[in-house]
């Protein structure tokens, strides 16, 4: 699905993930990088050099080979990361979850139906990084909408509180 | 001489081996690289792991060969990637831009591994 905004529908907030949980999901590549130097210990310990006019073009070649393969999948789960995100515009919340490649679910909710916003906080990390989780609670809608490891949730709570009462205050009731 | 110890005891296909005549030895009468040490135990000898290596290095053919399956799994890859930066990462304007510097950074960063990747089979010896 597409996101298309609407005639003069204006986009205030775009939110990821802190970027903490990118450097998380990450790190294995950064470390499985080092993985060629650790074969040089052990061609070491093989009593085998680095410098044999052999070995070392052979060892350069499959590095780069093995470090392409991670500058793939490091892009990979960038962009899992990056089209995961929460978009707050004048009228609604839009929500894309990108689990993974090929695997992606849009929702939105409208601002006047918002009932509810739930900040959660936890653990040490969240609170020395500031990030957390929101929770939205929506009228006639069974699902609710959630975003992890958001960075400062306190902020976007207000942003979307002051926006629903904003909209609440200039749509005129319904009709029962 | 140094020994890397790999197994456990009492091994049912050690009992095997410690009944073969002469099992350190090849029929040639050269020294096998898998060995049984005087507990029992398989050790491997270091130095014959390095001559076995030495003498199985790959030809610069085989090198390339293996240079065309990369380039064809790296394109495949980059299409499934590119895909999803075009098609989900221009939706809004204020991700063009990023996506664009992405993918930018991507092709960069690839050439020049394939590059680096070049320049291994070209200085790897035809022997």
């Amino acid at each position: 699905m597409i996101i298309r905004l609407e005639p003069d529908e204006k986009l205030l907030a775009e939110t990821r993930r802190h970027w903490l949980v990118l450097v998380m999901d990450e790190i294995g590549v950064l470390l499985a990088a080092l993985a060629p130097f650790a074969l040089i210990l052990v061609l070491n310990i093989l009593g085998l050099s680095i410098a044999d006019k052999r070995i070392l073009p052979l060892w350069l070649f499959f590095t780069a080979a093995w470090w392409l393969m991670l500058w793939i999948l490091f892009w990979t789960i960038w962009t899992a990361y990056y089209l995961d995100v929460w978009y707050v515009t004048d009228r609604r919340i839009i929500d894309v979850e990108q689990h993974w490649l090929f695997s992606r679910e849009v929702s939105e909710c409208r601002l006047e139906k918002i009932q509810d916003i739930t900040v959660e906080v936890r653990g040490l990390f969240a609170h020395i990084f500031r990030f957390g989780n929101i929770h939205v609670q929506t009228a006639g809608q069974a699902r609710e909408f959630k975003i992890s490891s958001i960075p400062e949730p306190h902020a976007l709570k207000e942003i979307i509180w002051d926006l629903h009462r904003r909209v609440t205050s200039t749509t005129p009731p319904s009709q029962p | 001489m140094a020994y890397i110890l790999i197994s456990r005891k009492n091994q049912p296909w050690q009992n095997f081996a410690r009944g073969s005549s002469n099992a350190s030895f090849w029929p040639n009468g050269r020294q096998r690289p898998l060995l049984l040490s005087s507990e029992g135990h398989f050790v491997y000898n270091k130095t014959m792991i390095a001559e076995i290596i030495m003498r199985y290095l790959p030809q610069r053919e085989t090198l390339w060969l293996i240079f065309k399956v990369i380039v064809g799994g790296w394109v495949l890859a980059t299409i499934v990637l590119a895909y999803h930066w075009q098609k989900y990462g221009q939706e809004l304007s204020s991700l063009k831009i990023r996506m664009n510097l992405v993918q930018l950074i991507f092709y960069i960063g690839a050439a020049g591994l394939f590059l680096l990747m070049i320049f291994a089979i070209l200085s790897y010896p035809i022997y």
